[in-house]
């Protein structure tokens, strides 16, 4: 029998403001307090709540055979904490329903993956599974990196803090003709990791309300259709949490799509499994080799690193994050070291993107700003700042 | 006529900083520089030369060499040496700028453009020896903030765009009353050199000195007051031979319609100052002035300019002070603003996330240099 394997990314960074150096001082010195807040409260109410509840009744109806699994970033947990206590609630009750696997993935959903020391990238997995054990009660055991950014040393990194598998985009060019739908092992760690089945994901994902789409209009039934007639372990589906009511809007009728998917599944002799479930009941195939130069992730048709990284101002924004961590961590000001967490939020860069055709659509969907260069020169603007902060801060303690 | 080469910051990447107090060339890339330098350098001394031929034809000129200019005139003493020439002859007048071709004048401490201006006019008394009278901002920036303080500096004369707002449906053809006495430019005449002079499609083109000499004694007024980039002439020579006669023959063309050539310091002892009110406001007026500080990305730059000058003075009598405040003094040249609004805004903002992360690290070595 073929598991379906479902996951869903729940993520609001903490967007920056239009940036002046006022008299304003700490966190909100640099993020915008208000639009976060009103953006945060849109997305519950269209998303965060409505789902949560739907996928709670599935859970008690389908008495424990309905499973999945969440990912929810400690930026949108401290949200949650902040605004949203309904949604903090509601994700608790899926962690008591049993049925529901939570996953680990730095707090800040963050690029910090990508810089060749990982002191950074494991303290933030550790500030994230402390945090979701003080909030969820859960320990995770699976892992998923921001944009499923993946590499042989991210997968060594996660191994040797106990994990016992990764998720990562089922990328073309890494399969190189076999399947998404079995499990792998990483090369050098032997970690188990899933990959996205990304042609069913985004049948979801991108392109449910598409009319231009031959599929369209989707039910449960035809999607269930076509995911029985894969002949394999697993079919890994993994999306945006946000996908429903807030990329595919209530109007379009995803939600009766969500409601009805359980079922249509059910009789289809597939079954639902999250991830630990995967790694327990099949086995590695083969071994997959991604250099650290060569990480793949889910963004973009390169599905590599270019959505973050692919331009002189997104790296040069990143090469100062970077560089500014031994000065960041030195100053030992948790208020500092919060801030410059929250600037590795890979959001931020992606702001910056400037790959116009195509993928330029979506990134301008998720943008705050009116041009990715807009984005980069405030972003620039609030590192000039901050570097002066920290600076300061280590003249003052000197 | 306005000559400058400033020095543009190169490519930075934030791995060359976070440490040491920087050299120039971290932030600039003096090859490039020293080599635009000697390119042209040649054509302006090439220029020199046909200016004095037309001189010796009676022509009076002056000059607004920028700072930075100046500076780089000391690597090559021969193009120096012709512009001494020239000032010899007693028909070129040398006015007065901001040594670092910045935008001083707006920042809250006058004392930073103040200080600019007496630099400035040190080195043009060390280098050429002579002492202005007249004050150009940079970019013919007007603001009212300074005219009071270079008058009493020893200033006779300010030259300033000549921008409709100021002129406010007025000619920009007399002088006028200020604290002190104050020339407009005239935009199209000027530009007519400047720009469209080798522009083969232009409906004048080719302009000859009869004719230019004929539209401006068909014009009322007291004085026209030309300014235009030295450098422009340059490009006009490289496409068209006719620059040159322009040069040469435009004194005697003057003459011919009875216009007399006049430094800025001699007009404003000839004609009886007008009012213009205004010049009296505390406004800072130039034609495209938001090309310069007008867009968010030169706002932030402009305003980290200040922070860093006030942490930057507190420093004084530090190990590194001098060195840090030369840097400091490149990092402010009013070019570095005019390449962040190129008119489109990728252009603009690619530099401007270059320059932020480079006055990033500079204020970092600022910060960390002990008083």
């Amino acid at each position: 029998m073929t598991s379906v394997c479902m996951y869903f990314q729940v993520h609001q960074p903490f967007r920056l403001r239009r940036f002046w150096p006022d008299g304003r001082s700490g966190f909100y010195r640099y993020f915008d307090e208000r639009s976060n807040r009103e953006i945060f409260e849109k997305v519950a109410r269209k998303c965060y709540i409505p789902t949560n509840r739907a996928l709670l009744e599935s859970i008690d109806e389908h008495a424990g055979k309905f499973r999945f699994s969440l990912s929810v970033t400690g930026t949108l947990l401290e949200q949650c904490e902040l605004w949203g206590k309904e949604v903090l609630e509601g994700f608790r009750q899926m962690a008591e329903t049993g049925a529901v696997e939570f996953l680990d993935e730095t707090f800040y959903h963050s690029l910090s993956s990508l810089f060749e020391n990982k002191t950074e990238f494991i303290e933030e997995i550790q500030e994230h599974r402390k945090l979701v054990s003080d909030l969820l009660g859960v320990k995770p055991q699976v892992f998923r990196n921001t944009e499923l950014l993946y590499n042989n040393t991210i997968a060594k990194t996660v191994s040797d803090l106990g994990y016992r598998a990764i998720l990562t985009e089922g990328a073309d060019h890494i399969l190189n003709g076999r399947s998404p739908n079995s499990l792998y092992r990483a090369k050098g760690s032997g970690l188990p990791i899933l990959f996205r089945n990304y042609k069913l994901s985004d049948d979801i994902g991108y392109r449910f309300s598409a009319k231009w789409w031959e599929g369209y209009p989707l039910t449960a039934e035809k999607w269930a259709q076509w995911a029985s007639g894969v002949r394999a372990d697993c079919i890994n589906i993994f999306m945006d949490y946000e996908t429903f009511g807030e990329h595919q809007w209530e109007e379009t009728g995803i939600f009766a799509f969500l409601q009805k998917l359980p079922e249509e599944v059910l009789k289809r002799n597939l079954n639902f499994s999250t991830p630990l479930e995967i790694v327990e009941k099949y086995s590695p195939v083969a071994e997959i080799d991604v250099g650290d130069l060569s990480t793949i992730s889910w963004a973009d048709s390169e599905r590599d690193t270019s959505a973050w990284l692919g331009n002189d101002m997104q790296r040069r924004c990143f090469e100062e994050m970077k560089l500014l961590e031994p000065f960041v961590k030195k100053t030992g000001d948790p208020e500092i070291l919060h801030i410059w967490k929250h600037l590795l939020t890979s959001d931020h860069y992606y702001y910056m993107c400037t790959k116009w055709l195509g993928d330029g659509d979506v990134h301008s969907y998720f943008s705050v700003y009116s041009t990715p260069f807009d984005a980069a020169v405030n972003f620039m603007a609030v590192v000039m700042d901050f570097k002066a902060l920290v600076f300061r801060k280590l003249r003052a303690i000197a | 006529m306005g000559v400058n080469l400033p020095y543009s910051p190169k490519w930075y990447w934030p791995a060359e900083g976070f440490s040491g107090v920087p050299e120039i060339d971290r932030y600039f890339d003096r090859k490039n520089i020293f080599s635009k330098f000697k390119y042209t350098g040649g054509q302006i001394l090439r220029l020199n030369d046909l200016l004095l031929e037309s001189v010796e034809k009676g022509g009076i000129y002056s000059f607004d060499l920028s700072g930075p200019f100046l500076e780089q005139c000391r690597w090559d003493p021969e193009l120096l040496e012709s512009f001494c020439e020239l000032g010899e002859t007693g028909s070129i007048e040398f006015t007065g700028s901001c040594s670092n071709h910045s935008f001083s004048s707006l920042y809250p401490d006058l004392s930073w453009f103040q200080e600019e201006v007496l630099v400035y006019r040190e080195t043009l008394r060390e280098l050429l020896g002579v002492t202005p009278n007249t004050f150009v901002n940079t970019q013919l920036l007007y603001t009212g903030r300074v005219v009071h303080m270079l008058a009493e500096m020893g200033f006779r004369c300010l030259i300033a765009e000549g921008s409709r707002n100021l002129i406010s449906g007025n000619e920009p053809v007399h002088v006028f009353e200020n604290h002190l006495p104050t020339l407009l430019r005239h935009i199209n005449l000027s530009e007519d050199l400047e720009l469209r002079f080798s522009e083969k499609n232009w409906k004048d083109y080719p302009l000859t000195s009869e004719k230019f000499a004929n539209w401006i004694s068909s014009m009322e007024g007291d004085v026209l007051t030309l300014y235009f980039n030295y450098t422009g002439l340059c490009v006009h020579y490289e496409k068209t031979r006719t620059i040159a006669d322009f040069i040469r023959t435009l004194p005697c063309a003057l003459k011919s319609q009875g216009i007399k050539m006049l430094t800025p310091s001699e007009t404003v002892t000839k004609f009886a100052p007008l009012k213009l009110p205004t010049l009296s406001t505390e406004q800072t007026i130039m034609y495209g002035m938001h090309n310069a500080v007008g867009n968010h990305a030169q706002q932030l730059y402009l305003r980290e300019l200040v922070r860093i000058g006030e942490e930057l003075s507190e420093l004084k009598g530090s190990e590194n002070y001098w060195k840090l405040k030369q840097l400091f003094g490149y990092l402010q040249q009013g070019e570095i603003f005019f390449s962040m609004n190129p008119g489109s805004i990728r252009n603009g903002y690619e530099k401007a996330v270059n320059y932020f992360s480079i006055l990033s690290d500079f204020r970092r070595a600022v910060l960390e240099e002990r008083s």
